[in-house]
């Protein structure tokens, strides 16, 4: 069906939830071209979270693979009546990541300013990993497909099926949550 | 405006200001309240620390590793391995080329219940202590059975490997696999029966020079 498309391309689907309700279907049934496609919409988002949770980048990128075999192979057990399926993907990947954070302790490995900042960054990935998890599901969902997968507020809702300023709601409380994490430390 | 406010809608300064909602009260009142001057410099670190986290590459060999999961056949879902056009599916991933071989990792195991050699393809390896040889069973409908028995492979030299096969067409990538703590692997798989190749060999996954670490002939 989409096979064609190039990774990381992004079609601009009015019901993106339903489009991803088939996808899934479509690789529970053992379309291989239905998971390139997924793998194309999330790899960046997966990645990056996984990245955010493991901290280090050869385990996130095997945390990556372990992820996508699940999802491959657990396609059929995703439920559209429990969630969205961007929900249901982020927690197959997000289980597999803090199973791989628990197995050896993160490196702090430090977000890099842009070269000639010269500011000491307050926000490294440790801390990330730390105060992502604290958020709620809905709101660490949120947050990942808005940084993470670098979609635009509008895309963020179609992906989940809600309501534009729902999202940038949930989104403003999770920002000003981590800020208040942030002082906490 | 409120204080409490104020603070609430921090965030809009950001750029995640709803449609026809006007700063200018809140710009007025961050610029007069530390509290919220600070808690906005907070935000904004914040902000930057999740775009630079989302910012990092994907290396192309975990899009080869992912891409290539269809055509690792489940060993306990009957249904999916029984699935008609399994091995088309995995053309389609393998680079586009006609070629698929499916594979399971029995680390350090060699015996695969099942399987029976026809023929052995004995690869030699360029580098000291690497020994592989590729066994190739009887043909089973459009399929050709195969395993790749390989010993030390360095676990840190390559993360993964790659089996290519070769004939006149060229080399096709067939299999990435990665072996166990001692090197040792077994890769079971099917390559289609009608596949034209004379030449085997192992390279790591994602080297840049693409040397073989060990080659054989059929």
């Amino acid at each position: 069906m989409s096979g064609n498309l190039p990774l990381g391309y992004v079609r601009d689907h009015r019901d993106d939830v339903a489009f991803e309700t088939r996808l899934l279907a479509q690789v529970a049934a053992g379309d291989a071209d239905a998971f390139r496609t997924l793998w194309g919409r999330y790899r960046g988002l997966v990645h990056a979270m996984c990245l955010a949770v493991v901290g280090e980048r050869a385990r996130a990128e095997d945390a990556v693979q372990e992820a996508f075999v699940r999802i491959w192979r657990g396609a059929g057990s995703y439920d559209p009546a429990r969630g969205v399926p961007a929900a249901w993907i982020m927690t197959v990947a997000r289980n597999v990541a803090r199973t791989a954070s628990r197995t050896r302790p993160p490196l702090p490995v430090a977000y890099e300013p842009p070269a000639g900042d010269g500011v000491e960054p307050i926000v490294d990935r440790l801390w990330l990993r730390q105060a992502l998890s604290k958020l709620s599901e809905p709101e660490q969902l949120a947050i990942e497909l808005a940084y993470f997968a670098d979609l635009s507020h509008a895309q963020v809702a179609a992906r989940l099926g809600e309501p534009l300023g729902t999202v940038k709601a949930r989104i403003r409380r999770a920002l000003l949550r981590l800020a208040e994490l942030v002082g906490e430390r | 405006m409120r204080h409490e406010v104020a603070r609430e809608r921090l965030p809009e300064l950001l750029g995640l200001h709803p449609a026809f909602t006007d700063e200018t009260a809140l710009r007025a009142h961050v610029a007069t309240c530390a509290e919220c001057l600070g808690l906005l410099a907070t935000l904004g670190e914040v902000d930057r620390g999740l775009r630079g986290v989302g910012a990092v590459e994907l290396s192309r060999e975990l899009d080869e590793r992912v891409l290539a999961i269809p055509t690792i056949p489940v060993v306990d879902d009957h249904a999916r391995r029984r699935r008609a056009g399994w091995v088309g599916s995995a053309v389609a991933v393998v680079a586009g080329l006609a070629v698929a071989l499916s594979l399971s990792l029995t680390r350090g195991d060699s015996t695969v219940p099942g399987f029976s050699a026809a023929r052995i393809v004995t690869l030699t390896g360029a580098i000291s202590g690497v020994r592989a040889e590729l066994q190739i069973g009887r043909p089973e409908g459009p399929n050709q059975p195969l395993r790749l028995v390989a010993h030390g492979l360095s676990p840190v030299g390559a993360r993964y490997y790659v089996l290519w096969l070769a004939g006149p067409e060229g080399r096709v990538s067939a299999a990435t696999f990665r072996p166990d703590a001692d090197g040792d692997c077994v890769v079971v798989g099917v390559a289609p029966r009608d596949l034209s190749w004379d030449r085997v060999s192992i390279t790591g996954a994602g080297t840049s020079d693409g040397a073989a670490i060990a080659t054989g002939t059929l």
